[in-house]
């Protein structure tokens, strides 16, 4: 990938954040109530109420309360919370660890499983391939907040094996880390590894076809060889793909089940400061979720060029 | 005319809180002899429905006290009963007839979390505090002048009776709360994330996450250690009330906010189900004075839609054994209900039709009413669509999340309203929700009458402030300002661990601090 390919890239993907920050600014701003409102109650007098607006600077014009969030995050400070007047940093470095475990644990375990899955339902398309076409379809439609809450009445309600919800910071000890962990990464990689279970499938049958393999078999080449070597390799392309929306998909599929087992994310905690008018908590979580999406794309896009991919898109 | 002070804030506290509960009625509570500790416990784990937007009381929303309660010891308490009792004040009262002046004497034994000392100049420095504060709590003692008249005794002056102040500063409101004066002078913004109290715990801020999680732990060098029934409590927010119910099911927690919609469950589950009836839910009739061209300006047609609810059934199919059916927005144990106007409206269509008919609509008429979408509201205005249409009037039912209801409901822009207020003393109602300024009375209707007794009983002796407001809530329900339907009860769940916790009409809500493990 060339550097003027590469500042091209960063320049677009830093428009598109301004334009999505901004975008998000004025939707949040539409929505009915705002921050004043949350912190006075619902039933505060009206001058309560305008004062509060007034301290917070709500009753400034929106373009000028981002363009004074835009000037804060230009000099590296996110702000403060409007809500709790806690800093948006603090805030989120809270609630940091919970979203990253989640994220990298789905993502470690799917990719695993998803890509085994593929490689063996290719090499055997029996049974086995219809059972990852099966579970791919199945996972694709059942929407992971009802695959969790299954997944907790049984597990936590009625066998009581796991908790129901919450977390626990890997310092307190990796049993109970665990034990959090289970069921909500379990509910995330069903949905992740069913979809990348297919395509693995498809790619490495693919490359199974192709002539290469066939010589490969006639140079007395092992098919264990073949399959996990040579087919993997060719099928890469596409895994990779997929590997990279899977794991922007997550960034932003942790938000449901964040909330059905009450993890203390930044992923959840859009939901709320959402609903509170909390601009620059959402605006700095937005911040978080571009970035990763950017960096996952540039990973992306090194490995196609790693691969030795042409075409570039 | 009365002064809009602390009523309503008051009373708009336990309106939101009432909204915010997704309350339900009931009659009257399952209520035990209070705590039966049972020793020092370990953890004690809440679940409670909504995070606080600030720890620090002055900027502290009502409804999210649970919250302050474990590290921040109130002024004056209230036990399940209702009555006042001293805690961190000792003395309290008014010295004047008109209930201008008041002063209050507190302990001089009591050191905050920072070993900052409890004594009068920190008193006045939370009064002040609690000025500048943002929520509508912090507004229960504005409009004072505060003055330090010995070591341990502030003098509040305010220039309008506030009769209401001491139960203002009870644990159950958290003006009541006090701060230590050493972190308001060095840093009030860094109270919203972290407490530095009076009370028994104080916030573990390393293993808490805003929002989410608050980790309390039990300090060395509290007051009353004989109130320290655990080495900390942990409370976490958990929003639906399914999961809540869950979690205590497991025994991952051991306390948790309920709602109707799982009391049931609850019960079947062994666990203590805990509710007071406080929230009355029904139509607020907006447009008496007939502002808005609405037909609510004839009395006739605001008793026809009193008589048209058939209250008794909507209790029961909304509410079974949880609720009850009213006609006052006051509960039967606060001063001004009125036993015998129980029946008033009774159910009668026919009776509603024939005040339809003289009052000229005898082919009925549509009314735009507003309504929150929260669970118990919209089940009720359902109910009330289909009732009033039997009579002849349409409604054309606008429903809104909360913070869009309350915009609408405020606006002055809609005739009536369905909702759902919190019971508080009848003054804390006068300023909330029936009086000229009332936030639930956005076009301003008055009544001479009403005006006249309210200030009659300001400066009244209690007996006789007691008969005034009987005087004021007969005014209301004969001149149909409401439709009240039902009183709905806000639920706690509690583990057969804890020992039996006490709610009431008079106190429908447990200090965290009081719960114990069962001996």
């Amino acid at each position: 990938m060339s550097l003027r390919r590469l500042l091209n890239w960063f320049v677009m993907s830093l428009l598109l954040f301004f334009v999505l920050s901004a975008l998000l600014f004025v939707l949040v701003s539409l929505t009915p109530g705002d921050a004043a409102r949350t912190i006075v109650g619902p039933n505060a007098s009206v001058e309560q109420y305008e004062q509060v607006r007034r301290e917070l600077g709500l009753d400034l014009p929106v373009w000028q309360q981002y363009g004074n969030w835009l000037m804060g995050l230009l000099r590296g400070d996110l702000g403060d919370s409007i809500v709790s007047g806690a800093p948006v940093g603090q805030v989120l470095a809270d609630r940091l660890e919970p979203t990253l475990s989640l994220i990298l644990c789905t993502f470690v375990c799917a990719s695993v499983l998803g890509i085994a899955l593929g490689v063996i339902g290719a090499s055997r398309p029996g049974i086995v391939g219809k059972a990852a076409d099966a579970l791919s379809v199945v996972g694709s439609a059942v929407p992971n907040f009802w695959i969790g809450l299954v997944l907790a009445t049984i597990f936590a309600v009625h066998l009581r094996w796991l908790p129901t919800s919450g977390y626990a910071p890997i310092v307190d000890g990796v049993g109970p880390w665990l034990a959090r962990m289970v069921l909500p990464v379990a509910t995330l990689t069903i949905g992740s590894t069913a979809l990348l279970a297919k395509q693995t499938r498809d790619a490495v049958a693919e490359q199974l076809a192709q002539p290469y393999i066939v010589l490969l078999r006639a140079h007395g080449v092992s098919e264990h060889r073949i399959l996990w070597r040579h087919a993997l390799r060719g099928a890469a392309v596409p895994i990779v793909t997929i590997l990279g929306m899977k794991m922007v998909g997550l960034t932003t599929g942790t938000v449901l089940v964040e909330s059905v087992f009450v993890i203390p994310g930044f992923a959840g905690y859009a939901v709320d400061a959402t609903l509170l008018h909390d601009i620059p908590v959402v605006q700095a979580i937005t911040l978080i979720f571009s970035i990763v999406i950017i960096v996952t794309n540039l990973i992306v896009e090194l490995l196609y060029a790693r691969l030795n991919v042409k075409e570039i898109s | 005319m009365y002064s809009r002070s602390l009523s309503a804030r008051l009373l708009s506290i336990t309106a939101a809180l009432a909204i915010a509960l997704g309350a339900t009625s009931c009659a009257s509570s399952n209520t035990s002899d209070g705590p039966t500790a049972g020793g020092r416990g370990g953890t004690l784990n809440v679940a409670l429905d909504k995070a606080p937007a600030s720890l620090d009381p002055a900027d502290m929303e009502q409804s999210t006290s649970p919250f302050a309660q474990p590290a921040y010891d109130a002024l004056i308490g209230v036990d399940a009963n209702g009555s006042l009792v001293p805690a961190l004040a000792t003395e309290w009262g008014f010295t004047d007839d008109e209930n201008k002046v008041f002063e209050i004497t507190v302990r001089d034994d009591v050191t905050f979390s920072d070993g900052a000392e409890l004594d009068a100049d920190a008193l006045v420095t939370n009064l002040k505090h609690l000025d500048g504060g943002k929520s509508n709590v912090a507004s229960l003692v504005n409009g004072g002048t505060y003055e330090k008249v010995d070591d341990d005794t502030v003098r509040i002056t305010w220039t309008t009776p506030h009769p209401l102040a001491p139960q203002a500063l009870t644990q159950r409101w958290v003006a009541g709360m006090v701060v230590s004066p050493k972190a308001i002078e060095d840093d009030p913004k860094a109270l919203a994330t972290k407490t530095v109290g009076a009370g028994p715990y104080e916030l573990d801020a390393d293993r808490t996450v805003a929002g989410s999680t608050y980790v309390y732990k039990a300090r060395d060098d509290y007051w009353n250690p004989d109130a320290q029934h655990w080495d900390e409590i942990v409370i976490t927010v958990i929003a639906n009330p399914e999961q809540r119910l869950n979690a205590l099911k497991t025994g991952e927690v051991d306390y948790v906010a309920g709602d109707l919609s799982t009391a049931d469950a609850a019960g079947s589950a062994g666990m203590q189900v805990l509710y007071a009836p406080t929230i009355v839910y029904g139509l607020s009739l907006l447009d008496r004075d007939g502002t808005l061209g609405s037909p609510l300006k004839d009395v006739r047609v605001r008793q026809a839609i009193n008589y048209a609810l058939d209250r008794e059934s909507i209790a029961t199919a909304l509410l079974g054994d949880y609720g009850f059916a009213t006609e006052q927005t006051v509960v039967p144990s606060e001063a001004g209900y009125v036993k015998a106007l129980k029946g008033t409206y009774a159910y009668d269509p026919d009776k509603a039709k024939s005040l339809l008919a003289e009052a000229g609509y005898s082919n009925g008429f549509s009314l735009k009413v507003v309504a929150s979408t929260s669970a118990t509201a919209a089940t009720l205005s359902q109910v009330l669509v289909e009732q009033l249409a039997k009579v002849g009037i349409t409604i054309e039912l606008d429903s809104r999340p909360s913070a869009d209801y309350f915009e609408g409901m405020t606006g002055g822009t809609f005739p009536a309203a369905v909702i759902g207020y919190g019971s508080q003393p009848l003054p804390m109602e006068y300023d909330g929700l029936f009086g000229p300024k009332a936030i639930f009375n956005p076009l301003g209707s008055t009544s001479e009458v009403i005006e006249k007794t309210m200030g009659e009983a300001l400066v009244a002796p209690a007996d006789e402030a007691t008969r005034l407001y009987e005087g004021v809530v007969t005014e209301l329900v004969e001149q149909a300002w409401f439709a009240p339907a039902v009183f709905a009860p806000v639920f706690y769940f509690a583990s057969t661990d804890l020992a039996p916790v006490s709610v009431t009409e008079a106190r429908p809500q447990s200090p965290i601090t009081e719960l114990a493990p069962a001996a």
